[in-house]
């Protein structure tokens, strides 16, 4: 039993559930750091178990000869030679480091940080809409193809398609086929078939917007209002005209590539400095 | 009552401004003023302003490092790799107490030692064996008395290196240098929480080591 108090007569010792007790509250005791509760519990603790008894007294003990150890002497002085001063101090890429290692820069961090988690963030939205675009493009051919394409959808929502369906020629001229999102574009581009609706329809997946997006453009110029003009104006953002990434991906992308640089040059200043 | 001179003096006094007291603190203090001095002159590009500075504290450094890293080599390197980074980080010194910045590089540099050195252990204290630890003065010397003291000096030393260098860190700052948890916390660069826990957790370890040989330290 390692807490056993050797110094006590095996007569004194008493059997007690001393392994069952709080050695850390005893070693927080032995240091006076307990208030209220705990140092009533230690308190009690230590009256009724001659073990945390014993155990006190050594911590304390050892506190006491810790802190009466001898002083090492050095064998060695640590003033600088000229030489030292000369290599040590700061100049040419020292300084640059200097600089980027100091305080002036210390908001690089949180820089860092917030420029990243926007980045995250802005890639995670991304994704988030193309998934939740390509969520609702998979419902739009059913509405879009009228009741005789919905033979999976719900007979609730076949009336409300109806309308959309009844207004736009492309729709109607798709009806009673089931067709899939990636199809389309090419039924609303084709000539004589104007309808917005299957342009606001699509865009499910990244690929089809850009064909949704010059679509969208070829009915605002002839002056129909179209239901994709309010998505669309949304989404600029969320995707690119020149056929490039969308600009949220630029942006977020760039964002994350910054906070990653700041992150980078920050600790490798400071481990150069050190 | 209410209009007693000496209450509209209390309230009319404005309460004492924080800065104000630090200044008049550091103001008071010939240490601290003697510290500035010479690190305005090193900061001017005086090397002996800075090596009057090292002649101040390199025994108080030392004895501390001496006690955090088990061997005298690793520990002279340590202080003496403190000293160059203070050196070079002198235009990043902001004020307050020299010897506590000082101490913190040190704590540091020690510690980055010990984490660098891990792998190789080494000799625990050979220098107990010489006499280069030398006795606080007062020492009875009552031979016996001598004889306790070295085999309590051994026995702890000897636990004291067994335990991690975390632990071993925060109980000679705590009990040796007689920092507080903030103070060891702010140079540790940890929680004072996992201070306290160092501390509490690194006793009863050397409890522990010293399990047989507590009969020394109970006398």
């Amino acid at each position: 039993m390692p807490d056993q108090p050797s110094h006590l007569p095996e007569r004194e010792r008493q059997p007690s559930d001393h392994d069952g007790h709080d050695r850390y509250l005893i070693a927080a005791f032995a240091t006076d750091d307990l208030t209220g509760a705990e140092l009533t519990d230690a308190t009690a603790l230590v009256a009724r178990c001659q073990d945390c008894a014993a155990l006190l007294a050594d911590l304390r003990s050892i506190a006491s000869a810790t802190a009466e150890l001898p002083v090492p002497a050095r064998t060695r002085d640590f003033r600088l030679s000229e030489e030292d001063a000369r290599r040590l101090r700061p100049g040419g890429w020292r300084q640059v480091v200097g600089f980027l290692a100091g305080p002036r820069l210390a908001f690089a961090k949180p820089l860092a940080t917030a420029l990243t988690t926007i980045g995250l963030a802005g890639l995670l939205l991304f994704s988030v809409s193309g998934f939740l675009s390509f969520g609702s493009a998979g419902a739009a051919p059913q509405s879009a193809t009228g009741n005789g394409a919905s033979s999976t959808g719900s007979e609730a929502a076949a009336p409300a398609a109806r309308p959309s369906a009844a207004a736009s020629p492309a729709a109607s001229a798709t009806g009673g086929l089931p067709q899939t999102g990636a199809q389309y574009p090419a039924a609303s581009g084709a000539p004589g078939a104007p309808s917005a609706a299957p342009a606001a329809s699509v865009a499910p997946v990244q690929g089809d917007r850009n064909a949704a997006s010059s679509s969208t453009s070829q009915k605002s110029d002839q002056g129909q209002p179209s239901p994709t003009d309010t998505a669309t104006g949304g989404s600029n953002f969320y995707s690119s005209a020149a056929g490039g990434p969308p600009l949220i991906v630029v942006l977020s992308t760039l964002a994350i590539g910054v906070g990653l640089a700041l992150f980078a040059i920050r600790w490798g200043a400071r481990r150069l400095e050190t | 009552m209410l209009d007693s001179p000496g209450l509209t003096i209390a309230v009319r006094r404005s309460p004492p401004n924080v800065e104000d007291l630090r200044s008049i603190v550091v103001d008071d203090d010939p240490i601290q003023r003697r510290d500035m001095i010479l690190i305005e002159r090193a900061k001017a590009g005086e090397l002996d302003g800075f090596n009057d500075l090292v002649t101040c504290y390199q025994d108080h450094l030392f004895a501390l490092v001496a006690r955090m890293v088990p061997d005298r080599d690793q520990a002279s390197d340590a202080v003496q790799e403190a000293f160059f980074s203070a050196f070079r980080n002198l235009a990043s010194f902001r004020g307050g107490s020299v010897r506590s910045w000082l101490t913190r590089i040190t704590v540091n540099a020690a510690m980055d030692m010990q984490r660098a050195k891990r792998r190789r252990p080494v000799q625990p204290y050979p220098e107990l064996e010489d006499d280069a630890w030398q006795p606080r003065a007062g020492d009875t010397h009552d031979p016996e008395r001598i004889a306790l003291k070295t085999e309590r000096t051994r026995a702890i030393t000897n636990a004291l290196s067994d335990i991690t260098a975390d632990q071993r860190t925060a109980i000679v700052l705590f009990d040796v240098e007689g920092y507080d948890y903030a103070e060891i916390a702010d140079m540790t660069g940890v929680s004072l929480g996992t201070v306290k826990s160092r501390i509490h957790r690194g006793r009863l370890a050397m409890r522990a080591l010293l399990e047989g040989r507590m009969e020394l330290f109970r006398s």
